[in-house]
């Protein structure tokens, strides 16, 4: 009952802010991240802006352990602490700021208003309850639903995840789903309580790729249809070329690139995403000996006082090493921490 | 053994390396005392290429579509039910484990779990070496390794080291040391570089091609990754369901799709590709529904139950390879499409970075 009473105090007040602060939805400013265990506090995650708006895709782009699932985690509330704790900046999801927000108001708004999609589905499902009801549950739980009327939207939602006879679904366990099924699962959980901001973190890697853009189409329907805003978490260029609004360049815990999509493609201007963009290999070419950057991501426990990139960086002078680069705007809403980063726009 | 080894070696020059001929593997899942309820899962159903010397053959498919078990097979891993797979003119059956093993090696996908921790990089790579003692003749079995490590970029300071402290890309090339070093002339690369980050993929790649041309190696090339598949392979087998439903040159695969099932995989990929003006450049529909239950597949043609062509025929007669263009170009498509235009799909270097790119790279 008590929880019940506090669902509905929180749940006008989000609706209630919604319609003060109109476009925007969430604003990361210089968050920060650090793990820390025995010995130093490691920065994992360092000064990362960015904005995310109503119906807006926005894609967090990095190669493992650039910080971009952390900073997933951070948004979400679900950082494991200890060892990981914020360390600086500030998450404003609708006008309120989620570091500050008690620990119960928080996962209240996590819970409801943003949803996550999780990449292993397999093991973000519980294999010893039925689909069914792991989405019912949501509903019995949150909205207080009885069992019939929430098993009723859990079929709606699987039909809306385009899962074939959904109504006899319902009752079968996660193992009896294939690879794309139990992700339509994760993403019917994730949107059944119509958050206003998803988080997907990787969520295709595991499949193939007929099923990938099959789910991916998906989601962007979701995102249109409920003007959504997704933050999509992935390594992968093609993805973001095609789905994302705009797309957040992460690498070794910092933002080196920021800007529309078509812009990072066609007029990057950080030398990590040109290296990145050739170092793919396009569908056009073959036996062309693809370009390469040299040595690999930095241990985050010895990134140098300057940019992270700087060590594997052809443009690389000695003041890159020492300190770290300002961020530039380069073109309207097209930001690049290099210090060369006009030039390299040019060099289109 | 030796009899074996002594034996003459047909001409390599031009002679296929590897032969695969209508082989089947069937696997009994399940299995019941009862006989009508015994099932089968026809895991590879009539498979046939060859592949010849420096070439690379890249096996494309959906997980599940069997391409895992034909690469098994090609290295002995499994028996197949029917059919022939010859190494070097040799029936695969006929020859010892240790032939085997000096001419078809595999590099595997996760270089995390493929080293065993507790071995140093030194150990892992000279086990091939302990296995194959020919191979020493009077060196010392540490030159070799260094060798061996050197040849994939690594220096001798790593022997002491253990999987561990080696980043993923370093761990797949002690893999491909390792693989290399009974000198064999076929590897099969068995999703290499799906584990790697990005920036290190390229390495890698470009590593594997360049062993190729230096050591003539023959490449079986399996990866979800289509346009790798593209950039490293000369010919291409597109399997479904256990089938080739695909094969030819990598050219006229990607270029003009005869079957349906080629055309929407290649629909599919999520490409990095834009016009000049930012726009994206178009692409046909994708592919709708899974994999059917491979162990209860649709009859006739088992792509049919997806396909935006299917018609009566294609569920009463399963189709047959067909040749649709030169260099044995064929598929199995009872409406394949043959035209000589490239389809709708893009083959344009769509970023226009091409130039003045040198300087950040040397």
């Amino acid at each position: 009952m008590q929880t019940e009473k506090n669902t509905a105090v929180t749940g006008t007040c989000a609706a209630g802010s919604t319609q003060t602060v109109d476009r925007d939805l969430l604003s990361v400013r210089s968050l920060g991240i650090q793990i820390r265990s025995a010995g130093e506090p490691i920065d994992i995650v360092r000064d990362v802006s960015f904005d995310v708006r109503r119906g807006e895709t926005v894609a967090i782009l990095g190669e493992s352990g650039s910080g971009k699932t952390m900073t997933g985690h951070a948004i979400m509330g679900i950082l494991d602490t200890p060892p990981a704790y914020v360390s600086a900046g500030s998450i404003t999801f609708q006008g309120r700021d989620l570091l500050a927000l008690p620990d119960r108001e928080r996962r209240e708004v996590c819970g409801r208003n943003i949803g996550m999609v999780f990449q292993d589905s397999l093991s973000a499902l519980n294999p010893v309850f039925s689909v069914g009801f792991q989405i019912a549950e949501l509903f019995r739980k949150r909205l207080g639903l009885g069992r019939k009327e929430a098993n009723t939207k859990a079929a709606q939602l699987l039909d809306l995840v385009e899962i074939p006879n959904a109504g006899q679904r319902l009752k079968d366990f996660p193992h009896q789903f294939s690879g794309g099924m139990r992700q339509r699962v994760m993403i019917a959980m994730a949107i059944a309580l119509e958050p206003e901001l998803l988080i997907a973190d990787e969520p295709t890697t595991a499949l193939d790729v007929t099923i990938q853009a099959q789910i991916m189409d998906m989601l962007a329907r979701l995102c249109v249809e409920r003007e959504m805003g997704l933050i999509l978490i992935t390594h992968d260029l093609g993805m973001v070329s095609e789905f994302a609004d705009r797309i957040i360049l992460m690498y070794a815990g910092r933002v080196v690139e920021s800007s529309p999509a078509a812009a990072l493609f066609t007029a990057s201007a950080h030398p990590y995403s040109r290296a990145l963009l050739e170092s793919v290999p396009k569908l056009a070419d073959q036996h062309t000996g693809l370009k390469v950057i040299p040595g690999s991501p930095p241990d985050p426990r010895d990134v140098g006082p300057g940019c992270s990139f700087a060590p594997r960086c052809s443009h690389a002078v000695p003041v890159c090493l020492t300190g770290v680069p300002p961020t530039l705007e380069v073109a309207p809403g097209h930001l690049s921490a290099c210090l060369f980063a006009e030039e390299i726009i040019r060099h289109v | 053994m030796s009899e074996q080894l002594g034996t003459p070696l047909p001409p390599t020059a031009d002679a296929p390396v590897l032969e695969v001929q209508n082989v089947v593997k069937h696997f009994y899942p399940g299995r019941s005392i009862f006989p009508s309820r015994r099932q089968t899962l026809r895991a590879v159903d009539d498979i046939s290429f060859t592949l010849n010397r420096g070439e690379t053959l890249g096996i494309v498919g959906e997980s599940g579509c069997g391409k895992s078990t034909l690469a098994k097979m090609t290295l002995g891993l499994e028996t197949p039910t029917s059919g022939e797979i010859r190494l070097r003119g040799r029936e695969l059956s006929s020859v010892t484990r240790h032939w085997r093993s000096s001419v078809i090696q595999l590099v595997m996908q996760d270089p995390y779990s493929s080293l065993n921790p507790r071995m140093t990089i030194y150990d892992i790579v000279a086990e091939a070496f302990v296995a194959h003692p020919e191979l020493i003749q009077g060196a010392r079995r540490r030159d070799l390794v260094v060798q061996m490590l050197s040849l994939v970029g690594l220096g001798a300071h790593h022997l002491n080291k253990f999987p561990h402290q080696l980043s993923g890309g370093q761990r797949q090339r002690v893999g491909i040391a390792r693989a290399l070093a009974p000198k064999p002339s076929i590897v099969v690369c068995d999703e290499p570089v799906s584990a790697l980050d990005v920036s290190v993929q390229a390495q890698v790649i470009n590593l594997l091609e360049s062993l190729q041309t230096e050591l003539g190696l023959s490449y079986v090339f399996i990866s979800h990754d289509l346009s790798i598949v593209r950039h490293v392979s000369d010919r291409i087998a597109v399997i479904y369901l256990g089938r080739i439903v695909e094969e030819g040159p990598a050219e006229a695969v990607y270029n003009t799709p005869a079957h349906p099932y080629t055309q929407a995989l290649l629909a599919s990929i999520a490409t990095a590709e834009f016009n000049s003006d930012g726009t994206e450049v178009p692409k046909p529909p994708r592919i709708r529904g899974e994999l059917p239950d491979p162990l209860n597949p649709p009859s006739g043609c088992p792509f049919r139950s997806r396909c935006f062509k299917a018609q009566d025929r294609c569920a009463i007669e399963a189709p047959l390879p067909q040749p649709v263009g030169p260099d044995g170009h064929q598929t199995r498509c009872h409406f394949p499409t043959v035209e000589t235009a490239p389809v709708n799909i893009s083959r344009r270097a769509a970023l226009p970075l091409t130039h003045a790119r040198s300087d950040l790279h040397d």
